[in-house]
């Protein structure tokens, strides 16, 4: 009886102030390095966008530092080009070191991020500063979720996520909007074309003034995802496998002070797919559709320095609302057992309100500085579900959690910070319950060009509630599971050198009572607590940049992750994951163009589990992919690029979820002057 | 820079740790002991073998295939392996949304039961080569034996959880020409296992039916009536004689499973709903049935079992739900050893779900085991001596 899909996510909010941070920025390293400084100006949700990076049309990523937590380890992926480049969410994700995305199929269906040997529900994900709690279900689903209109996504590994508060245990990431900060206006409309029946076309505004910015924009795509895949020497087409989704989502803000700033976003998605059954399964899920409907809103107020303290520092507010609305249904008029009809039905409502105070104090004399927060949340959330069909399923139920933190961030010598703080998170609904969340962090610039962080961090996950209150006959959740635990650390060092920039990191990973659904008897699967889970590894990754028209990147992660009860890797973490590429600007050379990149890249999976027992296995691969970027005129973009150029058909992340062959995308960027 | 030399030390300690290979799952031994009862067999030594090989998704059952190898249908991966006492090997792949649920061996040939697709796969034993046949008597076809000169098929006719089985029936095919030579219909309904027992001009067949299943919050149980029938003669027109399974007060207390025999010449069939064993003399009828059954275990619930019967008369059967082998002596009727025999590698649930007995000699009885979850073949050993 194959069990699919569910349900979805949620909201809240999460928004800093900025003058105070940049000035604790300065304070912590005068001489950070440009991509970092710009990082650390942008606030949750909201990336700051001015920057035109040369290598616009490119996916990457860059380690910055986030005020939120200024000892982790942070990673910024630039998401404006992955629309046209054929890629979704969790593409861009994948070149995180310590994040690995398990893909159920091609482009825009469903994958699910996770980090450091985590699983994806063991990972927070926001987007505009509204946390996106996934109620049931694998997690968040970086696959079908539209990344237009979105300008970054920041990972923060390990510790460096226990800001997100509940439900981090591993890690989050924040998915960020952004209105760029210079006055001017943009129109741009984006196309992309390629294998499988994959089109998808967007529009979106920018007006920008002194005192106020307006950004609009929507898109529409659709793919057939009719590709073929090798099981054993056959060749079997996929079926049900076409998806469509349709975004709109729009930005605005009004600065109404020197001092005060409101900002306001909202994002509306809607999409169908097929949901394709297991390979060897596929007629029992042929029929078997999957529709969902999300909106996501959030107004928020900065005050920057609004209460001077003299020589005692100044003081920043902020306040904010967020909502998020999210309806999924799943039909299917067959199933594996004969001809049940099954009709999964979700509704999902959160709301939140958030806010928080900001003191900085510098003591010049004393080449010492302290940075003290304190951040409070309430967030409700409302969920019902019903199963219908050969087994019948009901859950109507809601959670309150309060969430109370308190840290403090000393620098000392323009060389040392260090960070102190806790959370206390309070649930309650039909089940109650609190937890602390301690963590501690430290960075010390042991050389102006290398530095070395560590970070500790005692994280919590309560179960979701599918995990609590699913009810069918066969697939079962338990009221009674023990929220997960874990112990988070890590320790690594940093460089940056004028043409290299890298950085490698061990952490480890150990979780108490890791909730999973497994079969109990024979007919019956139910969330349980189980033994110990143990997450080690390293993540190393370097830029260099031998030439100002080449640059080389690699990225390398090892984890070893294991229930201590059975001794073998987890499902679906990789013990070797990696990628190189390559770049190489030919503009000047070439005449008649503003710009002519050519790139290729290999990402390496080693064998993966597809089993908690460690018996069944997919192979190893390679993708290899390659591009060419050309700008012909200032207001062009062309983008070609091919993805597992291996043609490899014989892949798979999760068990009977076969990955598509060679693909080819054409994409193009119009757009009139950028702000 | 010696910090920096201290840090990469360590980074590369947490490495060597973490990249130490987990143990291989190890042989474990039960020590025997004397007979549970005077005249019985001595409770052998256990050794168990747990991980001998990896094998197909979710495997169904394990047989002989009579040269000495054993096939295994795997049923989620649509393929049935041939285990040869040291590798595996791929027997036949019987292609997208079959479900192999049941195998067995006409000499030359195994004959698959294709449970979803209303199909048989013959392969050829020798070349690897497969055929698949059709037929509209095919209904959800389950169990599959060789008897005489033809290949009978049982055909459960389960329509869907929300509606009534169908009544069930058999298919019985000519070896030599693959053709349909009769049909018949089920003594009750859901007839899942049929197996034949060779003996010459006095070979019979039996097949189980366990009735209705149905699944509540409270696990599974039936809720009509099951039966077992013997068929002798020839099976265009057999014999029958039905021996029905009537349902008691406790609806777990059912659904016989496949027929074992016993050196006595009495029948045995392990509970697919509960930790029973019922016994059948084909002469004078039910020595424990539904209302009198041999109960191996205390455990409640919808324990899914499978079992085999050695030559000395003792029975080892599979119990899903707790990971476990037990003993039964059929010579006293009682449980030889005091507890659960743990097959498993892991405190997860692996699903014992299928037991063949694989040799015999005058001091051992070899058997393998499959397991439905973690997908492994294992072998266990019971020593005499």
């Amino acid at each position: 009886m194959h069990r699919l899909l569910v349900i979805s996510a949620l909201i809240a909010s999460a928004f800093v102030p900025r003058t105070s941070w940049a000035q604790a920025d300065a304070a912590r390293a005068s001489d950070e390095p440009e991509s970092n400084a710009e990082s650390t100006d942008s606030n949750a949700g909201s990336a700051n966008t001015d920057a035109a990076p040369s290598n616009f049309v490119e996916t990457v990523d860059r380690d910055v530092v986030d005020p939120r937590a200024p000892t982790g380890f942070v990673t910024d992926v630039d998401l404006r080009a992955v629309s046209i480049a054929g890629e979704d969410l969790g593409d861009a994700l994948d070149r995180v070191p310590g994040v690995f995305v398990l893909r159920q199929s091609s482009y825009g269906q469903s994958a699910f991020a996770s980090v450091r040997g985590g699983n994806p529900r063991q990972l927070t994900v926001s987007l505009g500063g509204v946390e996106l709690t996934i109620p049931a279900g694998l997690g968040f689903d970086v696959g079908s979720t539209s990344p237009f209109g979105l300008q970054r996504a920041r990972v923060f590994r390990g510790a460096a996520g226990v800001h997100r508060g509940a439900g981090a245990l591993t890690g989050s990431v924040e998915l960020m909007t952004g209105l760029p900060e210079r006055a001017g206006n943009e129109l741009t409309f984006s196309s992309l074309a390629g294998s499988f029946g994959t089109t998808a076309n967007g529009l979106s505004g920018t007006i920008v003034a002194d005192w106020a910015a307006l950004q609009v924009g929507a898109e529409s795509r659709r793919s057939e995802g009719d590709f073929t895949f090798e099981d054993g020497a056959r060749e079997v087409e996929r079926i049900n496998n076409d998806h469509e989704r349709q975004v709109a989502f729009a930005n605005a803000r009004i600065d109404i002070s020197s001092h005060d700033r409101l900002e306001t976003s909202f994002r509306y998605e809607q999409g169908e797919r097929g949901t394709p059954g297991p390979s060897e399964f596929q007629d029992a899920l042929s029929g078997a559709r999957a529709r969902d409907q999300q909106g996501v809103a959030a107004i928020r107020a900065d005050h920057r320095a609004a209460i001077e303290l003299w020589r005692y520092g100044t003081i920043d507010f902020y306040e904010a609302l967020g909502a998020q609305w999210r309806r999924e249904r799943f039909t299917n008029d067959t199933t594996v057992l004969g001809d049940g009809e099954f009709d999964a039905d979700s509704n999902y409502v959160a709301t939140s309100a958030k806010f928080g105070l900001l003191h900085f104090v510098d003591f010049d004399d004393f080449e010492l500085a302290n940075v003290f927060r304190f951040d409070g949340e309430f967030r409700h959330e409302d969920y019902d579900a019903r199963e219908r069909g050969v087994f019948r399923s009901d859950i109507d139920t809601f959670r309150n959690t309060r969430s109370l933190s308190v840290s403090n961030e000393l620098l000392a010598f323009k060389e040392l910070s260090v960070v102190v703080g806790t959370r206390h998170e309070s649930l309650d609904g039909e089940r109650s319950e609190s937890a602390w969340v301690p963590f501690a962090g430290v960075s010390w610039s042991m050389l102006p060009e290398l530095e070395l962080r560590g970070n500790v961090a005692r994280t919590y996950r309560p179960p979701d509630f599918d995990e609590l209150y699913l009810s069918s006959e066969i697939l079962r959740g338990d009221p009674d599971l023990v929220s997960e635990r874990a112990t988070t650390a890590d320790v690594g060092l940093r460089t940056t050198l004028e043409d290299l920039r890298a950085e490698v990191v061990a952490f480890a990973n150990a979780i108490d009572d890791p909730i999973r659904f497994l079969p109990v008897s024979v007919y019956v699967t139910q969330a349980q607590n189980l033994s110990d889970y143990v997450a080690l590894g390293a993540e190393a990754s370097a830029v260099y940049t031998p030439h100002h028209r080449a640059m080389l990147r690699a990225a390398y992660t090892f984890t070893r992750a294991q229930l201590t009860e059975v001794g073998a890797q987890a499902p679906g973490v990789p013990e070797h994951t990696g990628e190189v590429g390559a770049r190489l600007e030919l503009a000047g050379w070439v005449p008649a163009v503003d710009r002519l990149q050519i790139g290729g890249d290999a990402r390496l999976r080693s064998a993966i589990n597809l089993d908690v027992f460690g018996n069944v296995r997919a192979p190893a691969w390679i993708d290899l992919g390659a591009h060419v970027l050309i700008t012909p005129v200032d207001w062009l973009d062309v983008r070609v690029s091919a993805e597992n150029l291996l043609d490899r058909r014989d892949v798979t992340d999760v068990l009977q979820q076969p990955l598509p062959g060679r693909a080819f995308y054409l994409g193009l960027r119009l757009h009139t002057e950028q702000p | 820079m010696t910090r920096v030399h201290t840090l990469l030390a360590l980074m590369l300690s947490v490495c060597v740790m973490a990249c130490s290979e987990p143990d291989e799952a190890a042989e474990r031994i039960l020590p025997g002991g004397p007979p549970v009862c005077p005249g019985g067999a001595p409770v052998p030594t256990v050794r168990i073998v747990p991980e001998l090989a990896t094998i197909g998704l979710n495997p169904n059952v394990v047989r002989p295939l009579g040269d000495g190898t054993f096939a295994i249908a795997e049923s989620a991966s649509n393929t049935v392996s041939r285990w040869n006492g040291a590798a595996l090997e791929q027997l036949v792949d019987v292609g997208g949304s079959r479900n192999p649920y049941d195998v067995a061996s006409t000499g030359d040939e195994a004959w698959v039961t294709n449970y979803l697709s209303q199909t048989v796969t013959v392969v050829d034993l020798g070349s690897g080569e497969s055929v698949e046949l059709e037929h509209p008597s095919l209904e959800d076809p389950s169990g599959v034996d060789r008897y005489r000169d033809t290949v009978v098929v049982s055909n459960v006719a389960f329509n869907a959880p929300t509606e009534p089985y169908g009544q069930g029936s058999f298919t019985v095919w000519d070896i030599a020409t693959r053709a349909v030579v009769a049909t018949h219909s089920a003594a009750a309904k859901n007839p899942i296992f049929v197996r034949a027992f060779d003996d010459g001009d006095d070979s019979y067949l039996v097949a189980s039916s366990s009735g209705e299943l149905f699944l509540s919050d409270d696990g599974a149980g039936v809720n009509s009536p099951g039966a077992v029938e013997i068929w002798s003669g020839d099976a265009r027109a057999p014999n029958r004689r039905v021996f029905d399974v009537p349902q008691v007060d406790d609806p777990q207390i059912g659904a016989p499973g496949r027929p074992l025999l016993a050196p006595n010449g009495d029948l045995y069939f392990a509970s697919g709903t509960a930790p029973v064993l019922f016994r059948l003399n084909p002469d004078s009828g039910w020595v424990h049935g539904a209302d009198d059954p041999l109960r191996f275990a205390e455990s409640s619930g919808d324990a899914l079992h499978h079992a085999a019967m050695s030559d000395r008369g003792v029975i080892l059967i599979t119990s899903f739900n707790d990971d476990a082998l037990y003993l039964w002596d059929t010579s006293c009727d009682q449980i030889m050893h005091d507890r659960p025999i743990d097959l498993g590698v892991t405190s997860l649930l692996e699903g014992p779900h299928g037991v063949a007995i694989s040799s015999e000699s005058g001091t051992t009885t070899e058997a393998l085991f499959i397991m439905n979850l973690s997908n492994v073949l294992g072998r266990v050993v019971l020593e005499w001596d």
